[in-house]
C-alpha cells in the first residue's frame, strides 16, 4: 500500500516537474519581448553635383570640344561665331552660355574678337567711346570683368562676375523628377558691339573658350577665409591662376 | 480485479489533468505580469510591488532629403530645401504613445554609385550629418550632456542622451558636404537612409536590446531609469 502511494506521488511529481520546465521555457520567451519600434527612411533621388557649360548661338548649341584638367572643365568652340550686319550697332549677337550641370559654377572665358583681312585675323581694338577707326569697336559685355593683357585689345580673359546657376531646375513631383528651364540663367557673353562707319559691312568673328569650376568650396574663397594656406597649394591647383593675378573687380568667387 | 485496475487508471488520469490545469493557470498568471514581476524593484508605500501594464510605444519622425536641385555641391552646409523649408530631422512621441517616453538611437547610412560603375561605395567621405548645438563628443555623462546626441563608432549609431517625449527633439540640423568632390564622382547617384530604433525607458530594456550602447548613454539611462522607477 505504502509502495503504491509512493509510486503515485512519484508519478505526479514527474508530471509537475515536466510541466514546470516546459512552462519556464514559455515564460522566458515572453520575458525578453520589450516594447521597441523600428522606423526606416530612404532616399535615392539626389546626385553628386556637376557643372557643364555650353555655348549657344541664337538658342542653338554651338559645337565644341570638352577637356577636363584637374577638375577644371574647358569648352572650346570648333568654329568662330560670326557677327554679321550692315549697321554700326550689332546688337543681335545672341551668343550665350548655359550651365547644364546641377550646381553653381564660376566661369572664365577666353575671347578673341577679330575680323579678316584676306586670311589674316586682325584682333579689334577697344574704344571707350564711339569708334571711328577701322578695326575699332566698343564692347558691351555687361556682367563680365575684362582682364585683357592690353586693355585696348579685345583678346584675353573675361570673368563672369556672378556664379552661373544651373539652367535646369530639378524638383520632385511625387516620385518623378521634373526639370524646368530657368531662362534667367542663360547668360549673354557679348550683348552688343558698336563698330565704326568704316566697318559697317564688315563681318566680325568671336573665338570663345569657356573654363568652369564649382562655385562652392572654390579655392579662392578658402584662401580668403584662411581655410587653407596659399603656400600649401601647388600652382596647378589654382584654376584661374594665383589669387593675386585675379582681376580686382572680379568678386564672384566670394 | 479488472474494474479495480481501471478505476486506478482513471484516477491517475484525473490527477494528471488536474495538475496540468493548475500549471496552465499559473502560466497564464505569469504571462500577464512577468515583465513587471522580474524587473520592477520599487515598492509602493504599503509594501506591495508596483505592477506596470506595458502600453504603446509610438514615435513620429519627420525628415526631408530634398536638396537644392536634387544635387550636392562641395563644401556646403544644407539646412533648407529648394523652397527654403527646414530639412532638419525631428522626433517626438505621438498621442498613441502612452508609456513614459522612449530612448532612441539612429543610424545614418549613405552610399553612392559613380557614373559608369555598378559598385555601391560608402559616401561619408563626401556627405555627412550636420549638427548645431545638440551634439556631444564627450564619453562621460554629466548633466550638461543631457539632451544631446552622441555618435558611437562601435556600432555606427547616434544615441540620444535623453528621453523622447511629446516635445519635438531635433536630430540633425541638416547635412554637410566635404570638399573632396572630383570629376570622378560627378553625377554619381546618392543613397541615404535613416534607421530609427526606439525602446521603452523602463526596466533597463536597453541593456538587453542595445548591448553595444556607449557608456555615456548607459550612465545616463541608469540614472534616468532610477528616476522613472521612483515616479511610477
Amino acid at each position: 500500500m505504502e509502495y503504491k502511494n509512493k509510486s503515485k506521488y512519484n508519478f505526479a511529481f514527474v508530471i509537475v516537474l515536466i510541466t514546470v520546465v516546459l512552462c519556464s521555457c514559455f515564460i522566458i520567451s515572453i520575458t525578453i519581448s520589450w516594447l521597441t519600434r523600428l522606423y526606416n527612411f530612404e532616399n535615392n533621388t539626389n546626385q553628386i553635383g556637376s557643372i557643364d557649360i555650353r555655348l549657344y548661338a541664337n538658342g542653338t548649341e554651338v559645337t565644341g570640344t570638352y577637356t577636363t584638367t584637374e577638375d577644371v572643365t574647358t569648352w572650346e568652340c570648333n568654329q568662330p561665331y560670326e557677327i554679321v550686319g550692315n549697321t554700326n550697332i550689332r546688337d543681335n549677337i545672341n551668343l550665350t552660355m548655359r550651365n547644364l550641370g546641377t550646381i553653381d559654377a564660376l566661369v572664365r572665358a577666353t575671347i578673341n574678337i577679330y575680323y579678316l583681312e584676306g586670311t589674316n585675323k586682325r584682333t579689334v581694338l577697344l574704344s571707350s567711346g564711339t569708334p571711328t577707326n577701322k578695326g575699332d569697336i566698343s564692347l558691351d559685355n555687361a556682367g563680365w570683368i575684362n582682364d585683357f593683357p592690353s586693355p585696348t585689345v579685345a583678346c584675353g580673359y573675361v570673368f563672369y562676375n556672378s556664379k552661373v546657376q544651373p539652367y535646369y531646375n530639378k524638383t520632385l513631383n511625387g516620385e518623378d523628377i521634373v526639370s524646368t528651364p530657368v531662362l534667367d540663367n542663360e547668360i549673354s557673353i557679348i550683348n552688343q558691339i558698336l563698330v565704326s562707319d568704316l566697318d559697317k559691312n564688315v563681318t566680325f568673328y568671336v573665338d570663345v573658350t569657356l573654363d568652369a569650376i564649382a562655385y562652392d568650396g572654390n579655392i579662392y574663397k578658402k584662401i580668403e577665409n584662411n581655410q587653407t594656406s596659399p603656400t600649401d597649394i601647388p600652382v596647378y591647383a589654382l584654376p584661374f591662376g594665383t589669387k593675386e593675378s585675379l582681376p580686382e573687380l572680379w568678386t564672384a568667387w566670394r | 480485479m479488472n474494474k479495480n485496475f481501471q478505476k486506478k487508471d482513471r484516477s491517475k488520469l484525473y490527477q494528471l489533468i488536474g495538475i496540468l490545469l493548475l500549471c496552465f493557470c499559473l502560466v497564464s498568471l505569469f504571462t500577464n505580469t512577468t515583465i513587471a514581476w522580474f524587473k520592477d524593484e520599487s515598492k509602493t508605500s504599503n509594501g506591495e510591488p508596483n505592477i506596470t501594464i506595458i502600453g504603446t510605444l509610438d514615435l513620429q519622425v519627420t525628415t526631408n532629403f530634398n536638396f537644392y536641385n536634387l544635387s550636392l555641391a562641395p563644401d556646403k552646409i544644407y539646412t533648407t530645401d529648394i523652397n527654403n523649408s527646414d530639412i532638419a530631422t525631428y522626433l517626438n512621441t505621438t498621442s498613441e504613445h502612452d508609456i513614459v517616453g522612449a530612448y532612441v538611437r539612429i543610424k545614418f547610412e549613405t552610399t553612392r554609385i559613380n557614373v559608369g560603375e555598378t559598385e555601391e561605395i560608402d559616401n561619408k567621405d563626401l556627405l555627412n550629418l550636420y549638427f548645431e548645438n545638440n551634439y556631444t563628443e564627450s564619453t562621460v555623462y554629466t548633466e550638461s550632456e543631457k539632451n544631446k546626441w552622441f555618435y558611437n563608432s562601435a556600432d555606427d549609431y547616434y544615441y540620444y542622451i535623453g528621453g523622447i517625449d511629446k516635445t519635438n527633439v531635433m536630430f540633425n540640423r541638416g547635412y554637410k558636404t566635404s570638399n573632396f568632390f572630383t570629376n570622378v564622382e560627378k553625377d554619381a547617384q546618392v543613397y541615404m537612409s535613416f534607421t530609427v530604433e526606439a525602446i521603452q525607458r523602463q526596466y533597463d530594456a536597453y541593456l538587453d536590446v542595445w548591448p553595444t550602447a556607449p557608456e555615456i548613454f548607459k550612465s545616463f539611462a541608469s540614472i534616468d531609469g532610477d528616476i522613472n522607477t521612483e515616479h511610477n
